[in-house]
C-alpha cells in the first residue's frame, strides 16, 4: 500500500542494529525503516516468548518496543537518525 | 408487553453473577438488561483482585461475607471454566499490602489484630500476617524492594483474576442456561403492579414477577420514583497499565499486580468527582510514584494505557442488598468490590431473591441501616 517512490532518491542513514552497522532509509520512523528492509521482527514478547512485529504503527499497541539509544521506546514513534543504536535484544530475555 | 419471570437491570459484575445464580436456581425465564452507559461501565475497569484482607473492620457481618466469598473463588472459577471454556486466569497465590516505614507497619499489624478479633466473634480465623522486609523480599525473589519498604501485610488465601474474562464467562454461562441478555436498552421506568412489575424501555414494555435492580449508579434514578432513597455516592478510581514485562511478581499487591500477560496494573486512587470518568496526570503521577517506591525497577517500564471509573460507594463501604418494603418483589444491589463478592452473588444472593424469605446474613446489608 505504501511504497517508496522510486523516482525520488532515497536518503539513508547508518545505524547500529543489534551490534551491526546497517543502512536504512531516513525520513521515517524506525519501525517503518526496518520493515522496509525486511526486518519484520521488532522484539520477543517477554511473557509469551514469541516474536512480535509492529502492529498499529501509530503509537498504540507497543508491539514495536525496542531499545533505541539506551531507552526502550516505541519504534513507530521514533524518527530514524544517523548513528542511532538500536537493540532488539532477541537473545537477551532477562534484560527487560 | 413481553412477560417473563425475573428481570435483572444491570449486566455488570453484580448483575451478571446474580442473574447466573437465578438461572442455576431454575428461576424460570430470566432477562438481564445492560444499558452500557459510559459512566456505568465500572465492571470493565475493575482491578481484578479477589480479596478479603482488611475488609470488615466496622462490621463482622461484612468481614464474614468477604471471607466466605473469597474462599469460594477457586471453585467458582473452575465451574465457570467448565461451563464456558473461558479461563478467567485465577491465580490463587495470595495477596499483600506493602508498608512504608515503621509507623505504617505497626498500623497494619494493629489492623490484623482488630480483624482477627472481629472474625473470631464470628467463629472465623483471619489468616493474615505481617511480613518483615526480609520475609517479603523472599516471597518476591525476582523483584527488588524499594528502600522505604518495611514489610507487608500478607495472606496466602486470596488471589486475582482477569475481570473482563469473568464478566464474559458469567454472561456466557447465563445465556447457555437459558437466560436472555438484552444489550443497549436503557430502562426508563419501573412500575410496580402488585404481584408483577412492569419495566419500560424506549422500545418495549416488559412484565415480570420479580425485579432485581443492580444498575450501579443507575439504581438511584430508577428507585427514587418509588419513594426509595438509595444511599450510594460516586467515587472515582484510576488505573494505569504498563507494557508487558517478564513475569516476576508472583502475587498481587493492593497497589500493583502483574497479569498473566506480563503487564503491570497500578492503582488505586479514590476521588470524589461525581460521574466524571476522565483520568488526571496528578493521579497517574502519584500512583506511579507509589508503585516505584515499592518496586524501583518499574521506573524503567513504559506506561501504555490508563482509565478511570466510578465506584458505587455506600457511606460505610459495605454493600446494599435490599428488598423494597412497599414492593417486596423488587430487590436492590448496590456495591463496590463486586468481583471479590461474586461467588456469593451467585450462590447466596440469587437464592435469597428467588426464595423471597429473610436471610439473617443479608439482612445486615439493608439500605435501612442508613435511615436512622
Amino acid at each position: 500500500m505504501f511504497k517508496i517512490d522510486p523516482s525520488q532518491a532515497q536518503q539513508t542513514v547508518t545505524v547500529l542494529l543489534d551490534g551491526k552497522h546497517k543502512e536504512i532509509p531516513s525520513g521515517m520512523s524506525v519501525a517503518a525503516a526496518l520493515l522496509s528492509c525486511g526486518e519484520i521482527i521488532s522484539r520477543v514478547s517477554p511473557s509469551s516468548k514469541k516474536p512480535c512485529s509492529p502492529h498499529c504503527l501509530m503509537g498504540v499497541c507497543y508491539e514495536c518496543l525496542m531499545e533505541i539509544d539506551g531507552t526502550k521506546k516505541q519504534a513507530c514513534m521514533t524518527e530514524v537518525a544517523e548513528g542511532m543504536v538500536i537493540n532488539r535484544n532477541f537473545t537477551d530475555e532477562e534484560d527487560s | 408487553m413481553k412477560t417473563t419471570d425475573v428481570i435483572v437491570i444491570g449486566g455488570g459484575l453484580s448483575g451478571s453473577a446474580t442473574a447466573l445464580g437465578l438461572v442455576k436456581e431454575k428461576a424460570g425465564k430470566v432477562l438481564m438488561f445492560d444499558s452500557q452507559l459510559p459512566s456505568q461501565r465500572l465492571s470493565r475497569a475493575n482491578f481484578g483482585l479477589t480479596w478479603f484482607m482488611c475488609k470488615g473492620g466496622s462490621s463482622s457481618a461484612y468481614a464474614k461475607w468477604c471471607r466466605n466469598a473469597c474462599a469460594q473463588w477457586p471453585e467458582y472459577a473452575a465451574t465457570l471454566e467448565d461451563e464456558t471454556n473461558i479461563n478467567v486466569e485465577l491465580e490463587w497465590t495470595g495477596g499483600a499490602l506493602h508498608a512504608f516505614g515503621e509507623e505504617q507497619w505497626n498500623a497494619h499489624a494493629a489492623s490484623i489484630e482488630k480483624l482477627s478479633g472481629i472474625c473470631a466473634e464470628e467463629g472465623l480465623d483471619y489468616p493474615v500476617s505481617m511480613l518483615s522486609r526480609q520475609e517479603f523480599a523472599e516471597l518476591v525473589p525476582k523483584m527488588q524492594l524499594g528502600e522505604d519498604v518495611s514489610g507487608a501485610m500478607y495472606t496466602p488465601q486470596q488471589g486475582h483474576v482477569n475481570p473482563l474474562k469473568v464478566l464474559a464467562a458469567m454472561r456466557k454461562s447465563f445465556q447457555q442456561l437459558g437466560g436472555e441478555f438484552v444489550g443497549n436498552q436503557n430502562i426508563l421506568e419501573i412500575i410496580p403492579n402488585g404481584d408483577s412489575v412492569t419495566v419500560k424501555t424506549k422500545d418495549e414494555e416488559y412484565s415480570c414477577h420479580k425485579l432485581v435492580v443492580a444498575a450501579g449508579h443507575g439504581c438511584t434514578r430508577l428507585l427514587f420514583p418509588l419513594g426509595y432513597k438509595l444511599n450510594v455516592y460516586p467515587q472515582r478510581g484510576q488505573l494505569l497499565v504498563t507494557e508487558r514485562c517478564e513475569r516476576k511478581l508472583p502475587f498481587p499487591l493492593l497497589a500493583v499486580r502483574q497479569t498473566q500477560d506480563g503487564t503491570y496494573m497500578i492503582g488505586l486512587s479514590t476521588e470524589d468527582v461525581a460521574h466524571d470518568t476522565k483520568i488526571t496526570p496528578q493521579a497517574m503521577q502519584q500512583q506511579a510514584q507509589n508503585a516505584i517506591r515499592i518496586f524501583p525497577e518499574l521506573a524503567k517500564v513504559n506506561w501504555v494505557r490508563a482509565w478511570g471509573a466510578i465506584r458505587v460507594m455506600t457511606p460505610d463501604g459495605i454493600p446494599v442488598y435490599d428488598r423494597l418494603e412497599q414492593h417486596p418483589n423488587i430487590y436492590v444491589m448496590a456495591l463496590h468490590s463486586a468481583l471479590s463478592l461474586n461467588p456469593l452473588h451467585t450462590s447466596v444472593v440469587a437464592p435469597w431473591i428467588l426464595d423471597g424469605s429473610n436471610s439473617e446474613i443479608i439482612s445486615s446489608f439493608s439500605n435501612g441501616r442508613f435511615n436512622v
